[in-house]
């Protein structure tokens, strides 16, 4: 009932729910009309979109920024890859060990780092990615620099357009999920105020940590879902800076905090990557640099969070309430 | 030549990675310099250093200059892009959220990453210049490193007569220890946060021109050289630029003498985890300079 | 009748603060202070700037953890718990600076105290009731970010009380309001106090308004109790007179 006076935008069900069904079916079948590589390409697309929603889960809900947040993409990578070699089990169940792996490695580093706020934590996390490849690099329990190949028995590319399709609308629906409920709720004050969160009973700790561990579960199982695309997986690709970089700028021109921002983040974004990658190298670097450099200065909440603000406003004005 | 004894052998680990450290904690203390005014962490920073280093390596392969030489060059150039980076950007963000500081810094951290790439690709750079090596009995202490570390103490004792014989350098101190307080007695804060970038970007970029004397370096280089600068940051204090002084010894020292018990090539994790026990055991005083 | 309730709260006490000490690296911020808040009690909390006053406000609150000493909140030991174990078990506070989540609705703000503060519905009111309580009815809908100080400052008040507290921390709300802004929130809090069985502790600058609020007062100067009493008392302890004339006079 309470809930009632939450509604400052009313939930409608054509709005809210068909435009993402329908997305979800036109995807679901296309790989019966599209050619090959433009299932590849849409292949890579939904991983784009399930790992900037999944940087989104933690940094958009929370304020925290993430620089490291390949390690989890990495981990779930590793995690996958060597549970299906070792113990022969279905590829979707060594996705989800390589999500728990990554999860249960955010809960861990969360005691140390969550305490840290704003720019510590960002370093703190920035230097852990660094460390983790250097580590993995130099560490013979996971093959060290020579990494893992998947054996060609596992090759199946439409099975992998499902699986990352999957993981993707997951992930989406897990973000649409935390943004209404409780934890939802809790993360929003957090991220206004955490020092009033905390003076009104919110254990922020707690509800941080949460957070983390389902952005690291979500990036994990995208991480698995690509090694498996990809075929092999070392340290460097698994834990590749420009992995955060990509996720970072997908979410930040979307709109971080938003559902649908990621999402038109990483089609405007991959797109752009997909043609330049094909024409010149290093340039995509360079537009998004530029990118995030203009859209923190001319639109910092991102094309939907200016979007909403834009709603906002006209709303106000057409009530009538003045400030 | 007599074998090595292990005392001779600690001792020169100790003095290199006291040389080191005297440089990794001057390149820090550009880093903390800007925290400490803006409340800016430039994740550009060691992009920066980059720069320098290519602008070094240029002045070598075209004109003949010696590393040494051209931080007459990076000196005042890296004074210049950062007081630019100042006024064109950085500013325009300083009073909204960390957040976007952070992301602003990482997006002119990946563009010039980016340019290098573009325009140098990713071959590994250096400049031949054999220095050789001063033997005191059975100690051997290259004299590349030794230009780095003279180089980083001349930084320091300049700089410490910037923050105490100077207008701006009084002024930039008032203002890291309280921005408010420091307005109201007439400091114009803006002019001391374009110098303290300025200064920031003139250290880390002429840094760039000693590290051409010590390795080779490529376009994406530059994010090894933020993390050394974030490590030594917290070990140091955000904003402390004594302390990043120490700070850096303390990592430079750590890291070569682990080199006895650990493989060098994990030498970047030793650094995270020094720090990652230092936030640990003292989070309250690293987070203290927080309001 | 002030007396009386002052009298029956001597009894009754609802908070003990018990020699708590605060050094904050080689500064003295409290030394040794002790305070009792009886049943209903409106203790109010005086002292020069610099006295000690938020510092003791953030120990109660677990925002700090006092050097030593203890604070026992209804029998229970709740020093050094974090803030929002000690706003769960019953003490909530304001914020001298308004702290509101800005860019949400005055309800929202309240909706989200209520709904985190203490696991039960508040026995105040619903959110709405509790905005309409505090006179920010006709502003429930705006963004809190968009009220002028007077109002955040009754957010302030409103976020409070929607944890469903049995302890009050008020730090200076009436700063920022009009004069019969104050007289209301004098007769607020008597009112909430009564009707809610709430105690109140209250730091403000304007003394002659918090004087006619208060049952009981503590003064604090650097650090220390040096007076403690009814307010008449306390308005003509020589040690206040000094301890204010000596500092700034407020």
């Amino acid at each position: 009932m309470l809930k009632g006076y939450l509604l400052v935008h009313k939930k409608n069900f054509v709005r809210d729910v068909v435009p993402w069904v329908g997305a979800l079916v036109v995807l679901a079948f296309a790989p019966y009309f599209v050619s090959a590589s433009l299932r590849s390409f849409l292949l890579f697309l939904l991983m784009w979109i399930a790992l900037s929603q999944s940087f989104n889960i933690f940094t958009g809900l929370t304020g925290y920024v993430n620089f490291g947040f390949v390690a989890f993409y990495g981990l779930g990578g590793y995690g996958m890859t060597m549970t299906l070699l070792s113990l022969n089990i279905p590829i979707y169940a060594a996705m989800v060990i390589g999500g728990v792996i990554s999860s249960l490695f955010a809960f861990a580093i969360s005691w140390p780092t969550l305490r840290l706020r704003g720019a510590y934590f960002a370093i703190a996390m920035l230097s852990l990615a660094q460390a983790l490849f250097v580590i993995f690099d130099n560490w013979n329990f996971v093959n060290s620099a020579t990494g893992y190949t998947i054996p060609v028995k596992y090759y199946d590319p439409v099975l992998q357009y499902y699986y990352m399709l999957a993981v993707a609308a997951v992930t989406v629906l897990c973000l649409y999920v935390i943004m209404n409920s409780r934890l939802g709720l809790a993360l929003k004050a957090i991220k206004q105020n955490e020092e009033t969160a905390v003076s009104i009973g919110i254990n922020a700790t707690f509800y941080k940590a949460v957070a983390f561990g389902i952005s690291a579960f979500f990036a994990g199982l995208a991480g698995g879902a690509a090694t498996w695309t990809i075929t092999i997986i070392d340290p460097p690709s698994a834990f590749d800076t420009t992995i955060t970089l990509t996720a970072i700028s997908m979410s930040m021109l979307g709109g971080l905090g938003t559902i649908a921002g990621p999402i038109i983040g990483a089609v405007i974004l991959y797109s752009i990557e997909h043609y330049f990658g094909l024409t010149l190298p290093y340039l995509h670097l360079i537009v998004f640099g530029i990118i995030i450099i203009v859209v923190v200065l001319l639109i910092p909440q991102g094309i939907m969070g200016e979007i909403i603000s834009r709603m906002k406003k006209s709303r106000r004005q057409e009530v009538g309430e003045e400030g | 030549m007599p074998s090595v004894l292990p005392g001779a052998l600690v001792a020169e680990l100790f003095i290199l990675g006291l040389m080191y450290g005297l440089l990794y904690g001057v390149l820090a203390m550009g880093l903390t310099i800007v925290f400490g005014v803006m409340k800016v962490v430039n994740v550009a920073h060691g992009d920066f250093v980059i720069i320098g280093s290519y602008l070094s390596y240029w002045a070598f392969v075209l004109a003949g200059i010696n590393p040494i030489l051209s931080l007459l060059l990076t000196i005042p150039f890296g004074f210049l892009l950062g007081a630019l980076t100042y006024l064109g950007l950085i500013r325009r963000v300083q009073n909204s959220p960390e957040l976007m500081s952070l992301f602003l810094t990482f997006g002119i951290s990946t563009l010039i990453g980016g340019l290098l790439l573009f325009f140098y690709s990713p071959t590994q750079r250096a400049v031949p210049v054999a220095l050789g090596s001063i033997e005191y009995g059975s100690l051997s202490i290259p004299v590349n490193i030794s230009i780095a570390a003279a180089y980083a103490i001349a930084v320091a004792i300049a700089l410490r007569f910037f923050f105490y014989r100077t207008y701006w350098g009084k002024a930039v101190r008032a203002v890291i220890d309280n921005r408010t307080s420091a307005i109201l007695v007439g400091i114009n804060p803006d002019m001391v946060s374009l110098k303290s970038f300025g200064i920031g970007i003139a250290i880390a970029s002429s840094v760039g021109s000693i590290v051409m004397l010590l390795q080779s370096i490529s376009p994406l280089s530059g994010p090894d050289f933020t993390l050394i600068s974030f490590v030594i940051v917290v070990l140091g204090g955000l904003g402390n630029p004594p302390g990043a002084l120490v700070g850096g010894v303390v990592l430079g020292v750590v890291e070569s003498l682990s080199s006895l018990y650990v493989n060098a090539a994990m030498t970047p994790a030793i650094g995270f985890i020094i720090m990652v026990i230092v936030l640990i055991l003292r989070p309250q005083g690293i987070m203290g300079s927080r309001g | 009748m002030t007396g009386v309730v002052a009298d029956n709260a001597q009894r009754d006490t609802v908070l003990d603060v018990s020699l708590v000490r605060k050094n904050f690296a080689g500064l003295v911020a409290l030394d040794g202070v002790s305070l009792q808040l009886g049943r209903k009690e409106i203790l109010g909390l005086i002292g020069p700037n610099g006295a000690g006053k938020s510092t003791l406000f953030n120990i109660i609150a677990g925002t700090l953890k006092p050097t030593s000493g203890t604070v026992t909140f209804r029998g229970r030991n709740i020093t050094g718990l974090p803030p929002n174990r000690v706003c769960r078990l019953g003490i909530a506070r304001t914020y001298q600076i308004p702290k509101p989540f800005l860019d949400m609705t005055v309800l929202e703000n309240v909706y989200i105290a209520e709904s985190f503060g203490s696991g039960r519905d508040s026995k105040v009111g619903t959110p709405a009731e509790i905005c309409d309580l505090v006179g920010l009815k006709d502003k429930m809908h705006l963004e809190a970010g968009m009220l002028n100080v007077s109002g955040k400052k009754r957010l302030e008040v409103a976020r409070a009380l929607a944890t469903s507290p049995d302890v009050l921390l008020l730090d200076e709300i009436a700063a920022g309001m009009s004069p019969t802004e104050g007289e209301w929130a004098v007769r607020f809090m008597e009112k909430m106090s009564q009707s809610y069985d709430l105690s109140i502790i209250w730091v403000e600058h304007v003394m002659r308004l918090l004087m006619k609020g208060v049952h009981r007062v503590v003064v604090l100067d650097h650090g220390v109790k040096i007076a403690e009493g009814r307010p008449e008392e306390v308005v003509n302890d020589e040690k206040v007179q000094q301890a204010y004339l000596g500092g700034k006079l407020s």
